[in-house]
């Protein structure tokens, strides 16, 4: 009789498997093996974080640096982490709290210094500028920046916890379960969060709504 | 949901009760006999996969995989940066120890600068002594002084409320005197801090 074939691990199997290794190497001072072995949950949850990151502070460098600070911190803390918690939900929490951070720092911050930076020709940078060369055709691209230019300026109208739970729910696809993990909100809450941001967005990107045409949404791309 | 959100007056379902059956993959009963509200379920499923889609996009053309291929080589640079400080420091040391198995004339090196070391400190703690005695007044108010060091730190209290919008009490590490929603206390106290972090580093 064959062999019957190992049931391959889920994410949240994998990472905490990973995670114990990496526990593992660093108990016992093997330090490169254990980066290396960080590297794969990295490499599964980087994609993700920096969506969420990117969403949530709307500026590319800032949520650049969040994303590093969060794997950063989640190396050094691993022994911490306990493996009945999905790492996915322990790791977006310190992402959101460094996101967070850095929210609280740019207000005080832009209590006292002028408006955000822009570059020689006074134009912010638009997303599109980082499309790859291949693909659409240039009308194409043009319409799809202007859309996602307009989806970004009726997301930056959002309060920040409705982007918050918006980002989390809708592209990162949680459940209001984990986005309650994830936050230590209520479900419930998160739900009303999520239907007031659905609400405001669907009124703000209505056909003929020209409250989200104005340019200069998102912070310039360093 | 409430039920009263779930159903509008005339028996339809609300946009929230369409957009919570797209997110659970539920489909209510009512759309099985209701034409409308299966074309504005329709409406709204597109317009959520739309949004998604284009959410996706912007992120993903903002950090395409060169640029996320630099941010992992800068994390683990600077995961090795962290490693790495346990060797360094305990440099000076071990030098000095083995300076003083091989080396003599570095041992009479190192005793000159001690007395070099003794004569600085002795100046500065004079230094110190005098300072004070020049600046002392036998009236001096005491209390005021005192008053004067917390008068700055006095504004800030209502400073740090304020900041305290949304989003901001979600935070882990936030001030000491922050107040905390306790709810989110379990998860934190298995969260690192940034102070952590910092002490962790430092030890490292
Ligand atoms: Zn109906």
């Amino acid at each position: 009789m064959a062999e019957a074939s190992p049931t391959p691990l889920t994410t949240r199997e994998a990472d905490a498997c990973v995670a114990i290794d990496v526990k593992a190497h660093q108990a016992a001072g093997r330090l490169d093996a254990a980066r290396e072995r960080f590297t794969e949950l990295v490499d599964r949850h980087q994609r993700r974080a920096i969506r969420i990151a990117f969403h949530y502070l709307r500026e590319a460098a800032d949520a650049d640096e969040a994303v590093q600070d969060a794997f950063v911190k989640s190396y050094l803390h691993l022994g911490t982490f306990r493996e009945d918690l999905p790492f996915e939900v322990w790791f977006t929490r310190i992402l959101i709290n460094g996101c967070l951070d850095r929210l609280k720092a740019r207000r005080r911050r832009e209590r006292w210094i002028a408006p955000p930076p822009v570059d020689t020709m006074g134009v912010e940078r638009d997303p599109a500028e980082y499309l790859p060369s291949r693909g659409p055709s240039p009308e194409e691209l043009v319409l799809l920046g202007e859309r996602r230019e307009q989806l970004s300026v009726a997301l930056g109208k959002l309060p920040e916890r409705q982007r918050l739970i918006f980002t989390l729910s809708h592209f990162d696809g949680q459940t209001s379960r984990e986005v309650s993990a994830m936050t230590g909100l209520n479900e419930s809450t998160v739900r009303v969060h999520l239907f007031r941001a659905i609400r405001r967005l669907r009124s703000l990107l209505a056909p003929g709504a020209s409250h989200v045409k104005s340019r200069g949404s998102r912070r310039a791309h360093r | 949901m409430r039920i009263a959100d779930t159903l509008l007056r005339r028996g339809h379902l609300s946009e929230d009760a369409l957009v919570a059956a797209w997110y659970s993959g539920v489909c209510p009963a009512h759309l099985d006999t209701c034409d409308l509200c299966t074309e504005r379920a329709l409406d709204v499923s597109r317009w959520l996969e739309q949004t998604r889609e284009l959410g996706m996009a912007e992120a993903d053309a903002a950090f395409p995989a060169e640029r996320l291929a630099a941010q992992q080589a800068q994390i683990l640079r600077r995961l090795e940066q962290l490693d790495r400080p346990s060797k360094l420091l305990s440099f000076p040391r071990v030098a000095a120890a083995t300076a003083g198995h091989h080396d003599f004339a570095s041992r009479e090196h190192r005793h000159f600068a001690g007395w070099i070391l003794a004569a600085a400190a002795a100046g500065l703690i004079l230094g110190v002594i005098g300072g004070r005695l020049s600046t002392w007044q036998p009236t001096a108010p005491a209390v005021h002084t005192s008053a004067a060091a917390t008068a700055p730190r006095t504004p800030k209290a209502p400073d740090t409320l304020r900041s305290l919008d949304q989003g901001a009490d979600l935070l882990l590490e936030s001030d000491p005197g922050q107040p905390q929603i306790r709810s989110l206390s379990a998860i934190d106290r298995m969260t690192p801090q940034g102070t952590v972090v910092r002490a962790s580093n430092r030890r490292r």
